[in-house]
């Protein structure tokens, strides 16, 4: 008889269409749970007949979640009424037990069994697929409580096995993905060609008579700084190239005669700008404020800031500017993207991320701001987990506001937020990645090629995101 | 067309050193007495040349706090000093210095964000190779990155970051508009960082700067009938040396107790910084009773004077500031050093403006929100403090 009820009450949720689905739900789970907790209530009894109170206190809990004002299970559970009328919990509490190990089992199956039902009914509402967003979330999170395992809930919500746990496929996807990648930057390094030292072309000893020249394949780097030093950075611009033709799936190459100038100080950084025949008389105010350059109109790249490794992070933040913005027309005004993708992509190579065009926090007052932006440039810092942070705050920009800003209206927050996209994409998504770069790059908006790939909404992605990211250990 | 022996006098006045005076004595810049206070000797040693090549004086005050100069044919310095003396008086008795002096935490020294909760562990940026041990790239970056914005070490007048109650306040009587631009020029060039304010200070007939610690005005301004340059030195020597005790101050607090001066000293207001409508000869007077008019039923607000914003003048926020001041410094005044110094040091935090990844400046224009005022305010003067300062308003101001 109450069989029958039940299924009508649900054949009526489902004949009634998508208006005040919100309610009919709660109206079925309101009714499934009459139910529910009758059966727990017989299952007490059981667990009370054979001694079993651990499995009892289990139940009674469960009971308590239901109906808070469950009055047997209050006093079976050891509460009693103060003078005012409030349950006072136990004074002393004494942990219950389970006074017969064989029953272990079979408490756990009748409980199950008691709680069967009422999963069956909310499962069956969602497999019709016709609840909202937030009335199926609710369901799911429903049936989730008592069968953590639910294999048809999984399914529904598009969730994998991963050992003890169910993850997005992205999660899995990252994991195969980041393999791949550092497959492939060491493989971007293994290839590179042996950088030799060469004599300074004439152009060049115009700049400083005792730099040094290396030349790697079409690649030179020249400068001040140690030998070791234009090594490293040639053989971190030959890994780049290699490494952003196999990430993208692209034959793109770095300029041919590209030259890469390592400076050591501000007056090798003045000689260069006030002697590059490229750099006009009044761009050179220009040039002198910057931390290194690509000249305009040329295959050159100077980076004078910082030690060795901040000047090589930033000549190959220039290269992938160079490149991205060759192979796909992206440049500085897609802003998540160019920063994303380049710091994701130069901590893939060389392992910092010390190029960024932020301007400050407008949320997190200034000198918090300053003391998350140095944490952001020490070596050992982790951008995920500030990136976490952040969106967990509601500090970043929504995706369509930051999908509009070019890369120097970026906030330190929507750099870590364009970060993390970045990541998600590489990893998770890559078949979307190059799709998506060359769309924007031949003018659609970011945030709409990103929702279009994604099949998200926008207001949608930072969950999801926030979800991998978590998954993602 | 002057006569040529005159030409040749002028000729010979600007070539010469200026003349330095100090307690009565004339002083030469190569024979500075050893009691001669140091911020003082600073000063001297960084206007001498300027005014030696215009024809200026230079009139240290008695303590050697401020320096004054002007034309070297000014007769009027007695009297100036005398004025300045006055003023220094007053502010040390109004608005002394704390008796324990804040620390201004440097960028990066701040206590770091707490750590994440238990149950919420880091994620990791490289789940399968946390160490880097199998990453190709083995060169990392010095751990402490560089840093742009530490204190530069201050050696002379003028000096960025100079502490508190370190300088010689310098107030400039500028002899007539070339002058002043003159001068404004002299500071573009020793101070790049003001050269986009000088050029729109050209407008103006005076300023007051904190860094470098300098006023000037103008003694009489071209087609400016109501002014009066005494007037003019009360105001702005206030501003510098409450500016020289606690930085910058939120502007309604430093106009409001210049005006305070202004009031006490000389009976009426002629300074009226960022006004560019015609002052009436009746407003200079009468503040008392207008203010008295205004809060007779009304009571005093927040925003009535922390709104008041520097660039532009209005009358109401104006005579509120200076009310409000008023009651500060009569009724307040012991609680007033605790406070105004909590202001410095949350001002020369929140204005600091990063401007690269390890590089930050100070926004000049930074004001302590109104809602942080507040909060300071209720602090340290209880949560009542406007009522009290709207019965003060209504009784206490005099007329």
């Amino acid at each position: 008889m109450k069989r029958q009820a039940g299924t009508f009450l649900l054949a009526v949720l489902l004949a009634g269409g998508a208006a005040g689905q919100g309610s009919e739900f709660e109206r079925v789970r309101v009714e499934a749970r009459g139910e529910l907790v009758r059966a727990l209530e017989a299952h007490v009894q059981w667990c009370t007949g054979k001694s079993m109170f651990l499995a009892r206190e289990q139940t009674l809990t469960l009971l308590l979640e239901l109906e808070p004002e469950h009055g047997e299970a209050r006093k079976l559970l050891g509460f009693t009424r103060a003078k005012d009328g409030a349950w006072q919990p136990p004074a002393k509490p004494r942990p219950p037990k389970d006074f017969d190990k064989k029953l272990v089992d079979e408490a756990a199956t009748r409980l199950a069994a008691a709680h069967g039902p009422y999963v069956e009914r909310l499962v069956a509402v969602l497999e019709a697929g016709t609840l909202e967003a937030a009335a199926r979330a609710a369901a799911e999170e429903e049936v989730l409580r008592f069968e953590p395992d639910e294999p048809r809930v999984r399914a529904l919500r598009g969730e994998l096995r991963d050992g003890a746990r169910w993850v997005l496929p992205e999660t899995l996807a990252a994991r195969a993905r980041r393999e791949e990648l550092r497959a492939l930057v060491k493989q971007a390094f293994a290839e590179g060609v042996p950088a030799e030292e060469v004599p300074l072309t004439e152009r060049e000893r115009a700049f400083g008579k005792k730099w040094s020249a290396l030349a790697a394949g079409k690649l030179r780097v020249v400068g001040s700084v140690p030998r070791e030093e234009l090594v490293l950075c040639a053989t971190a611009l030959q890994a780049l190239e290699r490494f952003a033709q196999g990430v993208f799936g692209s034959k793109y190459a770095l300029p041919a005669g590209m030259t890469v100038f390592l400076l050591g100080d501000a007056q090798q950084k003045s000689d260069f700008i006030e002697k590059h025949p490229s750099i006009a008389p009044e761009a050179r105010a220009y040039y002198q404020a910057l931390e290194g350059c690509g000249v305009q109109g040329t295959a050159d790249f100077a980076f004078w800031t910082g030690d060795a490794q901040r000047r090589i992070d930033g000549v190959v933040r220039l290269a992938l500017g160079y490149w991205l913005s060759g192979a796909f027309e992206l440049r500085a005004e897609h802003g998540w993207l160019y920063e994303g993708f380049g710091l994701f992509l130069t901590r893939s190579l060389v392992r910092s991320r010390l190029t960024w065009l932020a301007q400050p926090s407008k949320t997190l007052p200034s000198a918090e701001d300053m003391v998350l932006r140095q944490k952001l440039l020490e070596p050992e810092s982790n951008w995920l987990d500030e990136a976490r942070k952040v969106m967990q705050a509601g500090h970043t920009s929504p995706l369509p506001e930051l999908a509009r800003k070019g890369a120097s209206e970026l906030t330190t927050e929507d750099v870590l937020f364009a970060y993390a996209l970045a990541s998600y994409l590489l990893e998770a998504r890559p078949e979307l990645a190059t799709a998506l770069c060359a769309r924007v790059g031949r003018g659609v908006s970011s945030n709409q090629a990103l929702a279009e790939a994604l099949a998200l909404e926008p207001a949608a992605v930072p969950a999801r995101l926030l979800r991998w990211m978590e998954e993602r250990q | 067309m002057m006569p040529a022996p005159l030409a040749l006098a002028v000729v010979a006045l600007l070539g010469d050193p200026a003349p330095i005076h100090w307690q009565e004595k004339r002083l030469a810049l190569d024979a500075l007495p050893a009691e001669l206070p140091p911020a003082a000797r600073a000063a001297l040693e960084a206007w001498h040349p300027w005014c030696s090549d215009h024809a200026y004086r230079l009139d240290l005050e008695a303590s050697g706090k401020v320096l004054v100069l002007s034309r070297a044919s000014n007769d009027r310095i007695g009297q100036q000093l005398e004025l300045a003396d006055a003023v220094l008086a007053r502010f040390a008795f109004e608005l002394p210095p704390p008796a324990v002096r804040l620390v201004i935490p440097e960028p990066g020294v701040e206590a770091p964000p707490p750590a994440p909760a238990a149950q919420d562990p880091k994620l990791p940026e490289d789940p399968e190779d946390p160490e880097g041990d199998d990453h190709p790239w083995k060169l990392t970056s010095t751990k402490s990155v560089e840093r742009t914005s530490a204190a530069p070490k201050v050696t002379t007048w003028g000096a960025q970051g100079m502490a508190p109650d370190a300088q010689t306040v310098v107030l400039c009587l500028v002899r007539d508009q070339d002058d002043f631009v003159v001068l404004l020029r002299h500071l573009a060039k020793t101070y790049p960082y003001l050269a986009a304010w000088t050029d729109a200070a050209r407008a103006n007939q005076g300023f007051v700067l904190g860094e470098p610690c300098i006023g000037a005005y103008l003694e009489q301004p071209d087609g400016v009938e109501e002014w009066n340059p005494d007037n003019e030195l009360v105001h702005r020597l206030a501003r510098l040396l409450a500016l020289d005790r606690y930085g910058e101050l939120p502007n309604w607090f430093l106009l409001g107790y210049a005006w305070q001066q202004e009031i006490a000293l000389l009976k009426g207001v002629y300074c009226f910084p960022w006004r560019d409508e015609f002052v009436w000869a009746t407003e200079h007077g009468g503040w008392p009773s207008a203010v008295k008019a205004r809060y007779a039923k009304a009571r005093l607000a927040p925003a009535d004077f922390m709104n008041f914003r520097r660039g532009k003048y209005v009358d109401e926020m104006a005579k509120a500031s200076w009310a409000m001041t008023a009651w500060l410094v009569t009724r307040e005044r012991a609680k007033l050093p605790a406070l105004l110094e909590e202001l410095r040091v949350f001002r020369a935090v929140h204005a600091r403006v990063p401007d690269g990844p390890d590089h930050w400046r100070t926004d000049p224009d930074y004001e302590v929100p109104l809602a942080e005022q507040v909060k300071l305010f209720q602090r340290h003067l209880g949560a009542d403090y406007l009522a009290r300062a709207t019965a003060f308003v209504r009784d206490g101001l005099g007329d």
